[in-house]
């Protein structure tokens, strides 16, 4: 069984995203601002009438937000929302030029635990040596989650997904 | 020897070693690259690959970066699956449209060889296409089409006659139109009547009427073309 990730980077390291969430890829464009926001939430953009808020996946990561590449791309992912439903989240992403076929045996699990990391998923190996897993659904803190796809929801929240 | 260099997105110049000039298959020193055995063409080199993975790491500019700002704003037109395609042409001054499915190709326009003892006023005569003998008939006689003949190029204007190649499934069938302008998807509800006055067409071989850029368009209907073909080729 294969998995196909789409790979990108963060400082040198490699990170992959499992290409069944992403729903489009798209250059770095410019965003407005969320105030009083953590530093890792960049913005949000209107795709196609939807207010999409966009995560820098490096500042997440690393703590420096992603540089202002050509190769520097918005990635749009499938978010599961409070309500069952899906949401789209923006990913900005170092060099994401490149997608890569990985067995499902491939993978080893990464046993160390990073504090506020559970995104960090599985590591596997190829020639140019560790990719690293992100994991879509933990991508964001519960309480992040609320907030930003708090201004989308189009009817009343359901039961326990107020805010 | 020249160094390749490139831009990285702080303006930095870096030097590329551009072995792919030198000992790959665009240069012609010697000893060429071992790789060649394994990967035969540097395209295929993940050096050459990667060195190209390079010219992603500029900066973008403002135009690229604005172009899809605005596209990714709209909203996607749903795509409606009882759309058909027609390809868009122009008799003399009428334009007028045939399923694209029944397109095979269109081509410069070529001589025309007349068939002696012909009474057919539709047949102008055979065509070469591709080596292979086609009826070429006039689609204008045919539809009734006040015509003027096909012009000579407007080539100032970008206009060019052309012959198109069309087929019903069975036999192909060649005419010459004063210009193509392309296929034009529409849907059933783009469709407007033919006009109760349609007076330039005796004939009415006409499926309905397209507003294509302010444009009328007359969608010919091809069941009821290809059998008045026929008959008046027989």
């Amino acid at each position: 069984m294969n998995v196909m990730l789409l790979l990108f980077s963060v400082g040198e390291d490699r990170y992959g995203l499992d290409v069944a969430h992403v729903v489009e890829v798209i250059p770095y464009i410019p965003l407005k601002r969320l105030p009083r926001a953590p530093d890792y939430v960049a913005g949000m953009f209107n795709y196609r009438n939807v207010a999409v808020p966009v995560i820098d996946v490096s500042a997440l990561i690393s703590g420096t937000p992603a540089r202002r590449f050509l190769s520097t791309r918005i990635i749009l992912v499938n978010y599961p929302a409070a309500n069952g439903g899906r949401h789209v989240l923006g990913l900005i992403a170092e060099h994401v030029t490149e997608t890569v076929k990985f067995d499902r045996s491939a993978f080893i699990a990464s046993r160390v635990g990073v504090q506020n990391g559970e995104f960090l998923g599985a590591l596997a190996m190829d020639d140019k040596g560790m990719v690293q897993c992100l994991e879509v659904e933990k991508l964001l803190p519960s309480e992040m989650r609320e907030v930003l796809f708090r201004a989308e929801m189009p009817s009343p929240p359901v039961s326990g997904a107020s805010a | 020897m020249n160094q390749a260099k490139a831009l990285t997105a702080d303006q930095d110049e870096v030097v590329i070693d551009d072995c792919w000039n030198r000992i790959g298959v665009w240069g012609k020193q010697q000893p060429r690259c071992p790789e060649l055995e394994k990967v035969i063409h540097c395209a295929n080199c993940k050096v050459y690959s990667s060195t190209g993975r390079l010219l992603l790491d500029r900066k973008p500019d403002n135009g690229y970066i604005e172009s899809w700002y605005e596209q990714l704003r709209l909203v996607q037109r749903k795509k409606d699956h009882n759309a058909t395609s027609v390809v868009v042409f122009r008799l003399s001054d009428e334009w007028l449209a045939l399923p694209a499915r029944m397109f095979q190709e269109v081509v410069d326009m070529r001589i025309v060889h007349r068939v002696p003892h012909s009474k057919s006023s539709v047949l102008k005569g055979l065509v070469n296409i591709r080596g292979e003998l086609q009826l070429c008939v006039s689609l204008g006689r045919l539809l009734g089409v006040e015509r003027h003949g096909i012009s000579v190029d407007d080539a100032a204007s970008g206009i060019y006659a052309r012959m198109v190649v069309i087929t019903d499934g069975e036999m192909r069938y060649v005419f010459p139109v004063s210009e193509v302008r392309g296929i034009q998807r529409y849907t059933p509800t783009d469709l407007q009547n033919v006009p109760a006055t349609a007076e330039r067409c005796s004939n009415n071989y006409m499926g309905g009427m397209l507003n294509i850029d302010d444009k009328q368009v007359g969608c010919v209907d091809p069941d009821l073309f290809f059998s008045a073909l026929k008959r008046m080729l027989s």
